[in-house]
């Protein structure tokens, strides 16, 4: 189950982020937990117009000595540039070997036989199976009963998944009185945060 | 194999120790059966008596009230899941379905009420209540939902009977019910097949086995007890809800529409598969309803099962993410996703169809233009990295 980021860890995520460097599981979640922290989307708007501005300016001209230094620096690195061939002489073989011995695995996991890899994706997957699962309740021969066992299980899931837990601490829940099927009327907490829940 | 049997074994054993059972709850079965008389006209492979059934059950199983206990069994690569359930359906549109707490279910108690408007569904252990309004109820008044709807009906009947070989395979006794077991065999590969069991004397459908592309059996649903035209009072279909239950709004789709307005209503260019698998057709799209997958969702169907087709922009700031994202084919519950990300969109394919034709309708999504199986390419694609990564220090 994916756990929500916290707002810390957004924030240590966000250049990455503007710099479209994160890998889709983090893209996700740091994209869900900007659309309910207005502290994290400060820092996020913040954060991109410093960038912007950065991209603005002008680069300096460089010292006249820069050339002749950074020549230098090249010059005095082929030393240990030749230690470091002779290292990976004896490297590569070994890495190769490991490669080969490692492949399998890596193939088997890549194409999802890995069930932590397959969890880890429908994590993100309820939305898209809920609305299929719909879809498909209006079939003329669809099973109702099993459909709305997973309907429902989906909804559920998404209840109880961090992504339905405020994420948003500074901001209370708003309690209203609704009214149930019964007329009776009832005192529940809205459920408004209700993150991809909110309606568009 | 011997995991079916003992979770069929299981629920038998939970089924006849329910408190129905033991309380010897007077089971009203119809007595008249039209069966033994018709029997005698029919082939029992007489495919426009199976036809016939199915125009029947496609058109009027709603209007039939009963009150039931029904058994689903869904088998799918990590496991099984089963759940028993309680249905009292009052014609056109009150429907009650109480999931039952089992051994072989992981939920507790499931309440679901609908009455055709909305949807309640009650969670006692959560202590929530998920409240839905359908689609249907969004139209407006005057609108004419109901024609909407038996054009759909109509449109998916003729679906089922151009992409179906529909039998009549024979009969059984069912529930304590004659049945004509008629079966459903796609005519184009890639596709599920079903068997369906049809009350003899109502056009209801009293157990459904559906087969993956592969031929095993991915779930099978049947009444164990069923009374048809109870006396039901309308009292069954509320729902009393303590005032401490918090109550979870959940979205609703839109309707169904053309392309061309969903992409107006989208406001982003919506790639269309130039692939559409034989026999299906595209029948519309719909805006998701999370406000955070904006994404736009375009339906096909062959008139038995449907491909959902989700594509959803990247959503902050419209930033083109240049790097794409590794495919995926992953089963859940005997669904299959194929979901990859490209050009600043996410795509998500999802159905109960062989892998094959979720890779085929990816590879025909303009753009990406993807030359390759899906698999390879990304695999190749995480090869490169990794080899770039491990040797770059050399370079």
């Amino acid at each position: 189950m994916i756990r929500n980021m916290t707002c810390e860890k957004v924030k240590s995520l966000l250049s990455a982020y503007l710099d479209s460097e994160l890998d889709y599981h983090e893209l996700r979640q740091v994209e869900l937990h900007l659309l309910d922290c207005s502290s994290c989307q400060r820092e996020c708007r913040s954060l991109r117009a410093t960038k912007d501005l950065l991209g603005t300016l002008e680069s300096p001209p460089l010292p006249g000595e820069f050339w002749p230094e950074l020549k230098e620096r090249i010059t005095s690195r082929s030393v240990s540039r030749y230690y470091l061939r002779l290292l990976m002489k004896v490297l590569a073989p070994a890495t190769a070997l490991l490669v080969l011995a490692i492949l399998p695995f890596a193939i088997t996991t890549h194409e999802g036989a890995s069930s932590g890899q397959v969890e880890a994706k429908t994590d993100l997957i309820e939305p898209y199976i809920r609305e299929y699962v719909i879809s498909e309740l209006d079939r003329p021969f669809s099973d109702k009963t099993s459909l709305g066992f997973v309907a429902t299980a989906q909804a559920v899931t998404m209840y109880s998944s961090d992504f339905l837990e405020p994420h948003d601490h500074h901001t209370p829940r708003e309690a209203v009185v609704t009214q149930n099927r019964t007329g009776q009327r009832t005192q529940a907490n809205a459920f408004q945060r209700v993150m991809f829940l909110s309606p568009r | 194999m011997f995991k079916r049997l003992a979770a069929v074994s299981a629920l038998c054993l939970i089924i006849a120790s329910s408190p129905l059972t033991l309380q010897g709850y007077r089971i009203a079965f119809a007595s008249k059966s039209l069966l033994p008389e018709e029997r005698s006209n029919i082939s029992p492979f007489d495919s426009r008596t199976a036809m016939s059934l199915i125009e029947q059950v496609a058109e009027k199983s709603g209007s039939i009230s009963f009150n039931a206990t029904k058994t689903v069994i869904l088998w799918y690569p990590s496991g099984t899941s089963a759940c028993i359930s309680k249905i009292i359906h009052k014609a056109p549109n009150l429907t009650r379905t109480e999931y039952l707490p089992s051994s072989a279910s992981t939920c507790g108690l499931r309440t679901v009420i609908s009455d055709g408007k909305s949807t309640w569904h009650y969670e006692p252990d959560l202590q929530v209540v998920f409240h839905m309004t359908e689609t249907s109820s969004l139209l407006d008044e005057g609108d004419a939902g109901t024609n909407h709807e038996e054009f759909n009906l109509t449109q998916d009947v003729s679906l089922i009977k151009a992409n179906y070989d529909i039998t009549l395979i024979g009969t059984e006794n069912l529930a304590g019910r004659q049945a004509y077991i008629i079966g459903l065999e796609p005519r184009h590969p890639g596709n599920p097949s079903r068997k369906i069991w049809v009350d003899s004397e109502y056009p209801f459908v009293l157990r459904t086995e559906k087969y993956a592309p592969c031929g095993t059996m991915s779930s099978v649903s049947f009444y164990n007890w069923i009374e048809f035209f109870p006396t039901l009072s309308d009292d069954l279909f509320e729902l009393d809800i303590p005032s401490h239950v918090a109550k979870v709004e959940l979205p609703v789709s839109g309707d169904l529409m053309p392309l061309d307005k969903l992409e107006k209503k989208a406001e982003f260019a919506i790639p269309v598969p130039g692939f559409v698998p034989p026999g299906y057709k595209i029948e519309g799209g719909m805006l998701s309803p999370y406000r955070a997958f904006p994404a736009a969702h375009i339906r096909l169907t062959d008139g038995l099962n449907t491909i959902s087709y989700f594509v959803t922009p990247r959503i902050i700031d419209g930033n083109n993410r240049g790097e794409n994202h590794v495919a995926d084919v992953s089963d859940l519950l005997g669904t299959k996703f194929l979901r990859w990300s490209d050009q600043g969109y996410d795509f998500t394919l999802v159905g109960e169809v062989d892998k094959s034709l979720l890779i085929e309708i990816a590879q025909s999504v303009n753009p990406p233009r993807m030359t390759r199986g899906l698999s390879q390419q990304s695999l190749s694609q995480y090869l490169t990295k990794f080899f770039y990564q491990m040797f770059w220090i050399d370079r």
